[in-house]
């Protein structure tokens, strides 16, 4: 089990956000968390990456290959973070450095885990690139964010997580933002990207068609609850729960 | 983008030239004969009418000010109708005695409010943050020349350890110009700290709050060094705009500072002038004092555009 | 855990209102009474500290310092309402004037603006000092004339924002004319700015008429002025320091009461405006 979480809890004050989670993600495993905006989804995400707003505190336990994430000293998160847990994003525009050009701030998580010299980590960071198909990868690497399209970013976004080979990816709506036709080129990539490198994911959106696609099983969230879980054909043509079925009544998913 | 950078020194020759015209029909309103005042109340008509037409004051206003703009163009700024010295020579001195003033209040300033500032950022919802808050709110309340008088007061006068005035260039003795320098860059940078401690302050908030610094995090930087390197740039942009303001308001802060260390800047020459109602001193100074805030705006925006790729692009 | 923002009162706001309060009253006292005659020149009574009859002493004409305080905050105030009236008002409708018209148009009103910014506050005032002779008066003007850049920025980038919005857009397509909107819209929606900028400005013009007055091209003597106060206290600092730290003491106080009143007011009018 690559990621195990047990009894995740989210706290603001005594407002609870996020309520005795726990699931888990197997090796190669992927996995889909669906729910309405404020279920608790990007937030539990958040908490297992340690990365939760100031005034949030996480309790519980969530375990990334047997080492404990909630609770652990930054010092150590942040070895692990890039390194064996990755995330992607939902908002292309504004998750890449504007000032930055793009080979770099994929160049730097490299640098950062594996070291070497700078002029390594550009060649390396061009060749990720080529990886997530962007078309002529050096040329690319010298541009600004602004400078790309949406969807090229949330490539660039993809080649900077999975650049270390990580053992848990995470990523929170990472098309919800990008054009149909996008999406599905971005969704292959991921697929790919985690296939290649035997990486848990851990896949969070709204979105059921999409779902569906990607994920081998789903957990349904509602009010900061895991309300039901079960393989992705199970929850989705036979679900249990009301509220999944108001989810699957919502949307324009046809039983398949 | 060569394209913005002509638009942009179009719009600064413009606007200098705007700005000679205004200062010269300024001084062409006061009330007043130059000439009456060189030669002093005795003067007889006919000496008054010949030193007038001496001084050029005969002629169009029109031809006046091209022949003066004429001059400035070249370095000369003419004869003072007062003392009869050349008045370019001594404005280029006094400027040199400004612009290190101004230069090195700019350095405390800065020195003071990037590391303050970003703190103060960093630490918004803790008491420290408060403070450093608050005292920038004190500091800016603190004219410029009551912290130079208290200064003097404290270091020169009690205890002795700095000069309470005067100036030495830089190439005759280094050391005494430079302990000439600290009280007056102080008074100058103190103030100016206070007011871009609370601008750096709100630019580092602003970028702490951006997606991109989360995601430079979950590539595994620490808090800190995150921020160095993807917030600090990002931060400066807004910092740099008011940058430019801020010289301005400085130059003429270092008007006040010079008449309290008796530096012998521009600004005392203004204030000299003015008092002398020595009116072609008077407008050659507004014009450089002018034109420099024209030109440190116009280096601003260049900067704008070089810290910003985003800029660079269009317009 | 959250509070709202709107309507929700700053201890920043409370203490600038008690600091702006206080040089009120101070102003609004001094004509009604004063402990003596601010101008009263006692020869006998010259620098005397603090006493029961001279609460913080007298200067080396032998005048009473808080009585000068007192007088002194008049001026402060004369000037800064006039100064931050002129700009506001001259300001204000030039920036909506620059957000609402053509592009051309509202580049060459800020082009024009970065000009007159080009003039800094004494700079103006030194000039009509020349001029006209320097008084309370050209301090005021010349502090307005290099106050209305600000004031049009604000005006202006308000002002677009506005334009921008829903409400706007379908009064256009209605045929509505510029002033009806400019009126029923813009003025009332960028009002909060423009107070606050009033706050500020202020703060801003207190020390300019202090520097001014301290150079001797502002309130011309014997009327009292906080500025002029410290100009003549620096030959005697060592001896008698309070004749400066009690004038210094007030403009601080006037600086900070206005610059804290415009951040609380900025806090309270509208969260949108910038969390500073």
């Amino acid at each position: 089990m690559t990621l195990e979480v047990c009894e995740l809890s989210v706290h603001a004050g005594t407002h609870p956000l996020v309520r005795g989670v726990s699931f888990g993600v197997g090796r190669g495993e992927r996995v889909g968390l669906i729910g309405e905006s404020g279920s608790g989804k990007s937030l539990t995400a958040s908490a297992v990456m340690g990365l939760l707003p100031e005034g949030l505190a996480p309790t519980g336990s969530a375990k990334l290959t047997g080492a404990e994430l909630i609770g652990a000293p930054e010092r150590e998160l942040s070895r692990r973070r890039g390194r064996d847990l990755a995330m992607v994003f939902q908002e292309p525009m504004t998750a890449l450095n504007p000032l930055m050009r793009v080979g770099r701030q994929v160049a730097e998580s490299i640098r950062l885990h594996r070291g070497g010299s700078r002029r390594a980590a550009l060649r390396a960071a061009v060749e990720l690139l080529d990886a997530v198909k962007l078309p002529d990868p050096e040329q690319l690497a010298r541009a600004y964010p602004h400078q790309l399209s949406g969807g090229q970013r949330q490539r660039v976004m993809l080649a900077i997580a999975l650049a270390n080979d990580p053992a848990l990816l995470i990523c929170d709506e990472p098309t919800t933002a990008l054009d149909v036709t996008v999406q599905a080129q971005v969704l292959d990539l991921i697929l790919s990207g985690v296939a290649e490198r035997e990486t848990a994911l851990l896949f969070i959106t709204h979105d059921l068609a999409v779902v569906a696609k990607v994920c081998t099983r789903v957990l349904v969230m509602y009010d900061g609850r895991i309300v039901e879980e079960g393989s992705t054909s199970d929850v989705l043509t036979r679900p249990s729960h009301d509220y999944t079925k108001k989810l699957l009544a919502a949307s324009d998913l046809e039983a398949a | 983008m060569v394209v913005a950078i002509v638009r942009r020194v179009a719009i600064l020759v413009i606007s200098v030239l705007v700005a000679s015209i205004v200062v010269f029909a300024f001084m062409a309103v006061l009330p007043g004969d130059p000439a009456q005042v060189a030669l002093g109340v005795n003067a007889t008509p006919e000496l008054l009418a010949k030193t007038r037409q001496d001084f050029g004051l005969d002629r169009p206003l029109v031809e006046q000010y091209l022949s003066w703009m004429g001059g400035v163009l070249h370095g000369d700024f003419g004869r003072s109708y007062v003392t009869g010295e050349a008045i370019g020579p001594q404005l280029l001195d006094r400027l040199g005695v400004t612009l290190w003033l101004v230069g090195a209040g700019m350095l405390v300033a800065l020195v003071l409010a990037v590391p303050f500032g970003a703190l103060a950022a960093v630490w918004h919802r803790r008491s420290g943050g408060t403070a450093i808050s608050g005292l920038s709110q004190l500091g800016v309340a603190v004219p410029a020349f009551l912290a130079g008088i208290l200064l003097v007061q404290v270091f020169a006068v009690q205890l002795r350890w700095l000069p309470s005035g005067g100036w030495t260039p830089p190439n005759q003795d280094t050391g005494e110009f430079l302990r000439g320098l600290i009280l007056p860059a102080l008074s100058l940078g103190l103030v100016q700290g206070a007011v871009l401690t609370r601008y750096v302050r709100s630019a580092v908030l602003d970028t702490l709050g951006q997606d991109y610094l989360r995601t430079a995090r979950s590539k595994g930087l620490r808090p800190y060094p995150a921020l160095m390197r993807h917030g600090l740039r990002n931060a400066a942009v807004p910092v740099v705009t008011v940058l430019g303001l801020q010289l301005a308001t400085l130059l003429i802060g270092a008007v006040v500072v010079e008449r309290v260390f008796v530096l012998p800047g521009l600004g005392s020459m203004l204030l000299d002038s003015v008092s002398a109602r020595d009116l072609l001193s008077v407008q050659g100074i507004v014009l450089v004092l002018v034109v420099a805030v024209l030109v440190v705006n116009f280096v601003v925006d260049l900067l704008y555009a070089v810290i910003d790729p985003r800029l660079r692009a269009a317009r | 855990m959250s509070t709202p923002l709107k309507g929700r009162t700053s201890p920043t706001l409370v203490v600038g209102a008690v600091l702006v309060g206080l040089v009120v009253a101070a102003a609004l006292l001094s004509f009604a009474w004063t402990p003596h005659d601010p101008l009263k020149v006692e020869s006998t009574a010259r620098l005397l500290g603090p006493t029961g009859d001279y609460w913080f002493g007298t200067d080396k004409f032998g005048r009473d310092v808080f009585s000068q305080i007192l007088v002194g905050a008049r001026t402060t105030l004369y000037v800064g309402v006039i100064a931050v009236g002129v700009a506001a008002v001259v300001g204000t409708p030039l920036g909506m004037l620059a957000g609402m018209s053509k592009r051309w148009l509202g580049e060459f009103v800020m082009r024009v603006n970065d000009l007159v910014l080009a003039f800094p506050a004494l700079l103006l005032a030194i000039m009509l000092g020349a001029v006209y002779g320097a008084s309370t008066v050209t301090a005021m003007i010349a502090i307005g004339i290099a106050t209305i850049p600000s004031f049009a920025r604000v005006a202006r980038s308000g002002t677009l924002q506005v334009m921008s919005t829903e409400y706007v857009l379908a009064a256009r397509s209605a045929g509505r004319s510029r002033l009806w909107i400019a009126r029923r819209h813009v003025l009332p929606n960028i009002g909060g700015l423009v107070i606050v900028q009033c706050s500020v400005s202020f703060a801003i013009a207190v020390l300019a008429e202090a520097a001014l007055s301290f150079l001797g091209f502002g309130t011309r003597p014997p009327t009292p002025s906080w500025g002029r106060m410290l100009q003549e206290s620096q030959e005697l600092l060592t001896v008698h320091p309070r004749l400066a730290i009690v004038p210094g003491l007030a403009i601080a106080v006037a600086v900070l009461g206005f610059n804290l009143l415009g951040d609380g007011l900025r806090d309270r009018l509208d969260p949108r405006l910038e969390r500073r």
